[in-house]
């Protein structure tokens, strides 16, 4: 057994910690994809354009798989892997996603007001045309407060390490 | 998390204790191990409970084992 009296940061990730590493990427991943999907460049990411269904599906293939092996591996130390303090973090961290997300709607919907107020004066059936972009928008808003959400635990999580 | 104002006598408690380790106190109080380092760095605040729960594993009062640093209200 690993000798733990040394007051040096021996501190290899608890299960908790590895999930909010795991989630931060796996959203940033996502985030990334999704986006050269809909805004990126044409001509330089046409590959994931023409393959999105199947790097989405391969993604989340390989995050369940991870997961999943994350979760046998501790099951076996028979060790509390979720304590009191993982809770807190987890509670500060959704917090904090859920101001960053609120912030980010607020932005969008001020974004989508004004564009299409602007729009809508040249051109009155304008409105009608925007959906399909406000739910990129929206795709956008929810992986940045996913990632807002990881990040801030991540953070969390290493200050106290 | 910012250092608290709650000290703690904890690794000195362990040495004592036949050099328990941090995943044996972890164990016997079910906390993780990093729990129980960043409460024994004061970068976390145990719960009453868990303070409790310490306390009992070495026999001893939870102000015997933890301190408050109250600040001098100005």
């Amino acid at each position: 057994m690993q000798d733990s009296y040394s007051p040096l940061p021996l501190t290899p990730m608890s299960r908790q910690e590895v999930y909010a590493w795991s989630s931060t990427l796996s959203s940033i991943v996502f985030a990334l994809v999704y986006l050269l999907f809909v805004f990126g460049i044409p001509s330089l990411f046409e590959p994931i354009r023409e393959n999105f269904i199947q790097a989405v599906v391969i993604l989340v293939i390989v995050d369940v798989v991870f997961q999943t092996i994350i979760s046998i591996q501790s099951s076996q130390g028979g060790r509390v892997d979720r304590d009191e303090r993982d809770v807190r973090i987890a509670a500060i961290g959704f917090k904090i996603g859920y101001y960053v997300f609120m912030v980010a709607v607020l932005i969008l919907i001020g974004h989508l007001f004004v564009y299409g107020f602007i729009n809508s004066l040249a051109d009155p059936v304008y409105v009608g045309r925007m959906d399909a972009m406000i739910v990129h928008y929206l795709v956008a808003v929810f992986f940045v407060g996913t990632t807002a959400k990881s990040v801030a635990q991540v953070v969390l999580y290493r200050k106290d390490a | 998390m910012e250092k608290t104002a709650i000290r703690n006598t904890i690794r000195h408690l362990r040495f004592h204790h036949d050099e328990m380790t941090q995943q044996e106190l972890a164990d016997r109080i079910g906390a993780t191990r990093q729990t129980i380092y960043a409460i024994e760095a004061a970068k976390y605040a145990p719960s009453l409970e868990l303070a409790f729960r310490i306390a009992r594993v070495f026999g001893k009062k939870v102000e015997d084992v933890f301190q408050y640093d109250e600040k001098p209200i100005a």
